[in-house]
């Protein structure tokens, strides 16, 4: 009877743990922040990407109140692209953030160690220099891209 | 004759893999860059994102790079002025309410053969970045859904022709 309701309390306590923890702005940010993995306590998270056909940086950066994801690729075929997007939520809950943004679109990225993994994709968590230097890789390739356009033709 | 056997097999393969990535056809000429098979691409869009249409051949800079987005549409409902506002809402976000990330300056209602169609010009509210952005957005019913070309820009003026355009690659699909 007893490891029975040692097994509850524990069970109990577990999902009390698994509770998610949500951030809007930057008030609330510092409010939850010590209850995020540790790469994500910092006020910002820079990823960066490269595979054969995609350098990308993307960024979950301060704006204004509170947030905005930031997304530059390279891509083969398509060239370069700057995205962003106004954040009006971030949830973390048993190893997946969700970022809401004000389009009303929904990401769930799973965290795995300092990697956030996106639909298979895993994008690790790096420092600011690197993450600039890889969106100086993506921008400094726009003329590059521009140039294999023109060869699609 | 084995050998025959498998390369029926890898061409009849390469042609599934690439009408996977092509989701429509169309008479004009186009590349396609699916977001099932390149997930990054669509990591700021909205659900109803299905990839990116390549015009290389356009000459015009907004028409080179078109999003292509998939909206269902409900049993019985028409494409008209609102439904078309309400998929605009689903592929680039709210144009109305408390949080408003969307500008609406035009909404044009069109046919496409017998198929209802509609075209709509807006910017960004608010941008999240440096640059705000142009929209011209156009929708026909397809196949029982909405499907919507999104061409955006960072230049105030559109081109003359620009609307033209994107409707006559709307009319293109088959």
């Amino acid at each position: 009877m007893k490891t029975f309701f040692l097994i509850c309390s524990l069970w109990v306590s577990s999902v009390a743990i698994a509770a998610p923890v949500c951030f809007t702005d930057k008030k609330s940010y510092g409010e939850v922040k010590e209850q995020l993995p540790a790469f994500m306590r910092r006020g910002q998270v820079y990823l960066a990407y490269t595979d054969g056909s995609l350098n990308a940086a993307a960024a979950i950066i301060p704006s204004g109140r509170g947030f905005q994801f930031k997304l530059d690729y390279k891509h083969s075929l398509l060239g370069t692209t700057s995205e962003s997007g106004k954040i009006n939520k971030v949830c973390y809950e048993n190893g997946t953030a969700v970022v809401t943004l004000s389009s009303g679109a929904s990401k769930s990225l799973k965290v795995q160690g300092s990697s956030l993994v996106y639909k298979g994709y895993s994008l690790p968590s790096v420092s600011q220099q690197k993450y600039l230097a890889a969106l100086g890789k993506v921008l400094n390739a726009a003329t590059g891209g521009a140039a294999e356009g023109k060869m699609n033709k | 004759m084995n050998r025959q056997i498998l390369s029926t097999l890898l061409c009849l393969l390469s042609f599934t893999a690439s009408a996977q990535t092509r989701p429509f056809q169309s008479s004009e000429k186009f590349e396609y860059v699916a977001e099932k098979t390149d997930p990054l691409i669509g990591l700021i869009k909205t659900e109803t994102f299905q990839g990116v249409v390549l015009r290389p051949d356009s000459s015009m800079e907004s028409l080179r790079l078109i999003d292509d987005h998939l909206v269902p549409l409900e049993k019985a409902a028409v494409l008209n002025e609102k439904t078309c506002r309400e998929a605009l809402t689903r592929i680039l976000g709210p144009s109305e309410g408390k949080d408003p990330v969307i500008k609406i300056a035009k909404v044009e209602t069109f046919q496409v053969g017998s198929d209802p169609a509609c075209e709509i010009e807006a910017s960004d509210v608010k941008s999240g970045g440096p640059l705000l952005k142009r929209y011209r957005i156009a929708m026909r019913t397809y196949k029982g859904k909405i499907r919507a070309f999104v061409a955006q820009d960072t230049s105030a003026v559109a081109l003359p022709d620009e609307s033209e355009e994107l409707r006559g690659f709307l009319k293109s699909l088959k």
